[in-house]
């Protein structure tokens, strides 16, 4: 769980919110976040804050935010012109500066030779995140829905159907509009779904379903799909 | 872009030429993208592009409110406008997301793709679990973790705590050995 794509896995996980969970207490000001990211405050108001943030996947976003930008800020130097926002004049010059020569084309040849030896290594970058294990996230393009979806479904017949790539089977998992689950599969070796009838049995006429679907291939790698939305009769 | 089309294109926006002028906007650009990439979650991967071209003239509103727009300012000045506006975009697309599944159009065959709710299902709950594991933490073990969860090296651990080395790396060893084990008594396995 805690390898470099968990440690990923579980910020991802702090800054998703639970629909309708609020956190403790009111959160502190985006000054006060800003400044605590970037280290300026008090221990104790420093440590106050870490504790609202962790519970709170709003200022976690924002506390990573400040971080990030203080990064860049503190990279580009923190004199009056700071690379980033450098006069257009001067952001001229440097690019002029670092036209490509012969010399500079051999010294960077060089290092990039020694950088791919060192990382094949693992000397450089030890933190940086390894890549997930052959998941597809949000926005997988590899499988659509074949809902015609300028008719509502039957609900006593709410079948969805799909295509996608070639996959050993399929698992499927609905809720409603707010997220409550309502009905799941798993291991399906047909592309499609019949939800079944009690489980739409509370939704009013023209709910909204929202449907997602997962294709697991061998060696378990999973192409996800994107999040597809039919609407009952 | 945002979806009440509350902000133009930039290159529209009265006094970007002389923004563009006076600051390497693409620069800028390059940056606040690399900071919301990096900092927000992928359920917010969609509207990136959206929340810095938003914010970009959000930078410039605000400059022109103050009457600084037309004249080169501190750099540190400058990402404090940058913050406030970058921020308040990634809130707004926040909000849009929450809400959104409420008010969803039903699919058209190929439109962009946006959060998952299975995938934000299970992963708020396990953001859930992990804040439960965090709280019942030693404090100092909590405190590093925390901040190495919000994405702090072990450097700026250091440096933040006034900790040395051994002791940041020691703390987060530990720290995580007790995350990972009372998220395996909650059943996440890895």
């Amino acid at each position: 769980m805690t390898r470099p794509d968990d440690i990923d896995r579980l910020r991802e996980a702090l800054a998703t919110p639970r629909p309708g969970a609020r956190p403790a207490g009111p959160c502190p000001g985006d000054d006060v976040i800003r400044a605590a990211a970037r280290g300026e405050l008090a221990a104790a108001r420093r440590e106050a804050v870490v504790d609202h943030a962790l519970g709170c996947p709003d200022c976690t976003i924002a506390w990573r935010l400040a971080l990030e930008m203080a990064r860049e800020e503190r990279g580009h130097g923190s004199d009056a012109t700071a690379v980033a926002f450098r006069p257009a004049d001067r952001a001229a010059a440097q690019r002029r500066a670092r036209r490509w020569t012969p010399a500079r084309v051999a010294v960077l040849a060089a290092a990039a030779s020694l950088a791919l030896v060192a990382v094949g290594l693992g000397v450089l970058w030890p933190e940086r995140p390894a890549p997930s294990s052959g998941l597809r996230l949000a926005g997988g393009v590899a499988i659509r829905s074949l809902v015609d979806a300028s008719r509502p479904l039957p609900r006593d017949n709410a079948v969805l159907r799909w295509e996608g790539p070639e996959v050993e089977s399929w698992d499927v998992f609905v809720t409603t509009s707010d997220l409550t689950p309502i009905a799941s599969a798993h291991g399906l070796t047909e592309p499609r779904y019949r939800v079944p009838p009690e489980a739409l049995a509370g939704l009013p006429p023209g709910a909204r379903i929202v449907w997602q679907v997962t294709g697991v291939s061998v060696a378990d790698r999973r192409t996800i799909s994107r999040t597809f939305v039919s609407t009952l009769d | 872009m945002a979806e009440d089309g509350a902000h133009p294109p930039p290159r529209h926006a009265p006094g970007w030429e002389r923004f563009e002028e006076l600051h390497d906007v693409e620069g800028l650009r390059r940056s606040l993208l690399g900071c919301v990439s990096r900092a927000c979650p992928s359920w917010l991967s969609a509207q990136r592009e959206d929340i810095v071209q938003a914010a970009l003239v959000r930078i410039l509103e605000a400059l022109r409110r103050r009457g600084e727009s037309d004249r080169p300012l501190p750099a540190s000045y400058l990402w404090k406008v940058a913050w406030n506006a970058t921020i308040d975009e990634i809130r707004r697309a926040t909000r849009r997301g929450e809400r959104g599944l409420e008010d969803l159009p039903v699919d058209p065959p190929d439109r962009a793709p946006r959060a998952d709710p299975g995938t934000m299902h299970a992963s708020a709950a396990l953001g859930e679990a992990v804040r439960e594991c965090l709280a019942a933490m030693h404090r100092p073990r909590r405190i590093a973790v925390g901040l190495h969860l919000l994405g702090h090296t072990v450097r700026e651990l250091m440096e933040m705590q006034g900790w040395n080395e051994k002791q940041v790396r020691n703390l987060l060893h530990r720290g995580l050995k007790d995350l990972r084990a009372c998220l395996r008594r909650k059943g996440y396995e890895r």
